[in-house]
């Protein structure tokens, strides 16, 4: 059963969208590269990377590379199979049904996760490493903390993903409509809904949140409001956890109790 | 007796067709994606209409109470009132464009309905405005439609014409903007489209293309002109410019014109690349 | 080893398969069809990737749905040309293998035999994006028999396939028939299934027309008598001593070609006979057939 994994691993690996996932995850460095270059030609007060740094990671990552990946690729974990009409190759062998999806999504989130942190990785070093080496090194507590809040939002947007994309005929528009829209204008809401959120969480876990001005951002569809009440950190991964597990579950029992018909049937 | 091959072939003949080909393309195209999530969507991008038609009325009684009191300010509906409320749909806008717009050539596409189409009396500039019909037929439907009928309250509900005479422009200036927006888009959807190997990557592809280089725009201040790189900056611009309000970035509006007639052309090459009658689609 | 009971699956409104009944023994059965008649429906109920409406399906004794246990003895191959196209032949195989939890070396062993088997061994390490129609067919069969399974279902495994790899693979199904697998091949073209095995399914409409050997069904058809077609000297001669029998309904004869074609309500009787009139009026038969006891007529006459 354990081969499942390496065989969607390879699958990843070779999909187009992989390619598509690698070249996402490079935008987030060229932008860095561009503010870098741009710090050293134009005298211009906003270009403090340092002060960027924070708003930058914030909607470069958390709000922009890590759901849209995920989104890509966890409608995938079903829809693809389906859509391609491999499912029926997947579902005739001798291993549950759950650990085709849950071995699925598995490697989804190792690919995507490999990407967004070496992604993140050298965003930081070019965004720190003119601010000498003990700046560099200071930083890597907050960074190493940063990574496990996008990785932990990986193990959540892609089973809740996955599941939307076994349902629904149109996953990527409702995924799209989730994250930039329901996350977006929930956190705009008084009173609780943005406990209704899994951004909400993920902005308590990342550490650069704090130090974000939330009048910068602005209202646009990138612009979600950064709450000021903060969820304490250990609530806020038992709560990741707990939807992490929930959809993974919704995920699995779906590909138990559906039927995936193809166009032949009739 | 030869053996013939059996091909669908381009039509080449001559056609006394009553009803033009792109026509019939684009009411199908609707008609097969008028479906629920196309209806709860247009319902959802109701609301921001409604809040609208409500604030004009106010807006209509306020003016009363302004001119009972004694006291004026700038008029609270003018002509930057229409272009915000289209920029407020923006978001709404490009979901439509993925809701309909992402399936619409790459499905024949992977389908090999290509060579179905062109065996008919059709030809490539009939494909394309069919497919574009219906682009253009849901994007008025969030963006010209409601903010015409805005116009319309709003000049219904003013006890003078003095708002009708300061803006009776609005409406043209509206028909300019959201066709640029909707061809500009369009054509990205369509290129897109042609260029993915299935709908949902032609969705996220579009998404990106949208709001990446917003996105760059925002993290990157500072940079002079890196807005002239977002469509949405430029569409932004070219919206001011013909709403005649402040230029909201520092470039002028006509570089903004000039990269959105690129992005159109650009987009054209793909899709004219791509929509090919005949094809071996594997 | 396989048994089916009460068997029916509907599609909201539309039905796939209507109230099926049957058992299957090891050995070759054709589920026989037109497109559409819900032969891919069947299959794909038998490995469990669709829930029946009503009724069960055992293999082994088993039930089918939901239960991956059973699918270890079963071995399919879709009709569906799809595949990871940046495969090679062999990865596809050998992937499959380690699926269905043999080590490494032996997946390899096993896919290496099944491609073997199949002839592919020259285009093994090619990937299949690259491949023919034919070769993608076989390269689907390797999948299905690697395991060695005991109940093979194939699903219009000749599709696309050259008149010799026709040949081989019609070869190969009835040796693994032969062999004691159980073996179920979906066609809607009658001559292939005729060359694989006599014992047959008739389906239209997702209903059973018909089940059993093809000979025996033709017998039971009484509105349609047996059409049989005699080459023989004196042609009008014995046109006129078979029409003094009862059971012979018609006679058509064409004396410039020495033949004539008897329609008869008792096959037995009249085979019975035959020999006796041709020896006492001194006709010498050259050749005889039934052109109406093939597959062809049977499901003709059975869908009309």
């Amino acid at each position: 059963m354990g081969y499942l994994f390496i065989f969607f691993l390879r699958d990843g690996i070779h999909s187009r969208r992989a390619v598509w996932i690698l070249v996402m995850g490079m935008i987030p460095v060229a932008a860095a590269l561009v503010l870098l270059l741009s710090s050293r030609i134009f005298e211009n007060s906003d270009l403090n990377l340092r002060l960027i740094y924070p708003q930058f990671t914030y909607l470069m990552f958390l709000h922009f590379l890590l759901p849209l990946a995920a989104v890509f690729t966890g409608t995938a974990v079903i829809g693809d199979e389906v859509e391609e009409r491999t499912l029926q190759y997947l579902i005739t062998r001798p291993v549950p049904r759950w650990s085709i999806v849950a071995f699925k999504a598995l490697a989804g989130v190792v690919t995507v996760g490999a990407v967004i942190l070496v992604s993140f990785a050298l965003t930081y070093i070019i965004m720190t490493a003119g601010s000498g080496q003990a700046r560099l090194a200071r930083g890597i507590p907050s960074f190493l903390r940063s990574c496990g809040a996008m990785i932990l939002g990986l193990a959540v947007y892609m089973p809740l993903f996955g599941f939307i994309g076994g349902v629904l005929k149109k996953p990527v528009f409702a995924g799209l409509l989730f994250v930039f829209g329901w996350e977006s204008a929930v956190a705009w809401f008084p009173g609780n809904a943005r406990f209704l959120t899994v951004a909400h969480y993920l902005h308590s876990l990342f550490p650069e949140t704090i130090r974000i001005d939330p009048d910068s951002i602005g209202n646009s569809f990138f612009g979600i409001a950064i709450s000021a009440n903060r969820t304490p950190a250990t609530i806020s991964i038992a709560v990741l956890l707990t939807m992490a597990a929930l959809f993974t579950a919704l995920m699995t029992v779906l590909l138990y109790r559906k039927e995936y018909r193809l166009e032949q049937d009739s | 007796m030869p053996i013939y091959e059996q091909v669908y072939k381009s039509r080449q003949g001559m056609t006394a067709a009553t009803v033009p080909a792109w026509w019939i393309i684009g009411r199908t195209g609707i008609r097969l994606s008028w479906k629920k999530s196309m209806v709860l969507l247009l319902l959802v991008s109701s609301i921001p209409l409604l809040f609208r038609a409500v604030q004009v009325y106010m807006a209509t009684k306020l003016d009363v109470a302004v001119d009972l009191t004694g006291e004026a300010g700038a008029p609270l509906i003018d002509a930057g009132y229409f272009l915000g409320f289209i920029g407020g749909q923006m978001f709404l806008l490009i979901m439509a464009m993925i809701l309909a717009g992402a399936g619409l050539v790459v499905n024949d596409r992977k389908f090999k309905a290509l060579p179905l189409y062109f065996s008919k009396p059709l030809d490539f500039r009939d494909y394309v405005s069919g497919k574009f019909m219906v682009i253009y037929f849901y994007g008025s439907l969030l963006t010209l439609i409601p903010s015409m009928l805005l116009f319309l309250i709003m000049v219904l509900t003013s006890r003078d014409l003095a708002f009708l005479k300061s803006c009776y422009w609005v409406p043209f200036a509206l028909i300019i903007f959201t066709s640029v927006i909707l061809v500009t888009m369009g054509a990205v959807i369509l290129a897109v489209s042609s260029a993915a190997r299935g709908a949902r990557s032609a969705s996220i592809f579009f998404f990106v293309a949208m709001t990446i280089p917003d996105l760059f725009r925002r993290v990157i201040p500072g940079v002079p002109g890196i807005g002239l790189f977002s469509i949405t900056a430029d569409l932004q611009q070219v919206g001011a410019f013909v709403f005649k309000r402040e230029l909201p970035f520092e470039f002028p509006a006509y570089w903004s014109a000039g990269v959105l007639a690129a992005v159109i052309i650009i987009s054209y090459v793909v899709i004219r690349k791509r929509v090919k009658p005949e094809e071996v689609v594997t | 080893m396989i048994r089916i009971d009460n068997l029916s699956k509907w599609y909201g409104q539309v039905i796939g398969v209507n109230d099926l009944t049957f058992e299957t023994e090891p050995g070759v059965t054709g589920f026989l069809g037109p497109n559409g008649a819900g032969k891919t429906t069947l299959l794909r109920l038998l490995t469990g990737q669709l829930r029946p409406s009503k009724g069960s399906i055992l293999i082994d004794g088993q039930p089918v749905w939901n239960n991956h246990a059973i699918l270890r003895k079963v071995g399919y191959c879709p009709e569906l040309d799809v595949f990871w196209n940046y495969l090679t032949g062999r990865k596809f195989v050998t992937g499959f293998m380690r699926i269905h939890g043999f080590d490494s070396e032996e997946s390899q062993g096993r896919a290496a035999k099944a491609i073997s088997l199949m002839g592919m061994e020259k285009h093994q390490d090619k990937k299949i994006g690259s491949y023919s129609r034919g070769m993608r067919q076989r390269i689907k069969l390797a999948q299905a028999i690697a395991h060695d399974p005991d109940v093979l279902l194939l699903d219009e495994p000749l599709n696309g396939m050259d008149p010799i790899g026709r040949h081989q693979t019609m070869q190969l199904i009835r040796r693994l028939g032969e062999e004691g697998k159980t073996v179920i091949v979906s066609s809607h073209v009658l001559h292939e299934i005729e060359e694989m095995t006599d014992t047959i399914l008739l389906i239209n409409h997702g209903s059973l027309l018909a089940e059993g050997n093809i000979y025996e069904i033709r017998r039971l058809i009484d509105s349609h008598p047996l059409q049989v077609s005699i080459m023989c000297d004196n042609v009008n001669i014995l046109t006129a001593k078979l029409l003094e029998y009862d059971d012979v309904k018609s006679v058509q004869f064409d004396r410039q070609s020495s033949r004539l074609t008897a329609e008869t309500v008792s096959p037995d009787e009249f085979h019975m006979r035959l020999p006796a009139i041709a020896l006492d009026n001194g006709i010498r038969i050259h050749s005889l057939w039934s052109p109406d006891e093939n597959l062809e007529a049977v499901f003709d006459y059975l869908v009309r």
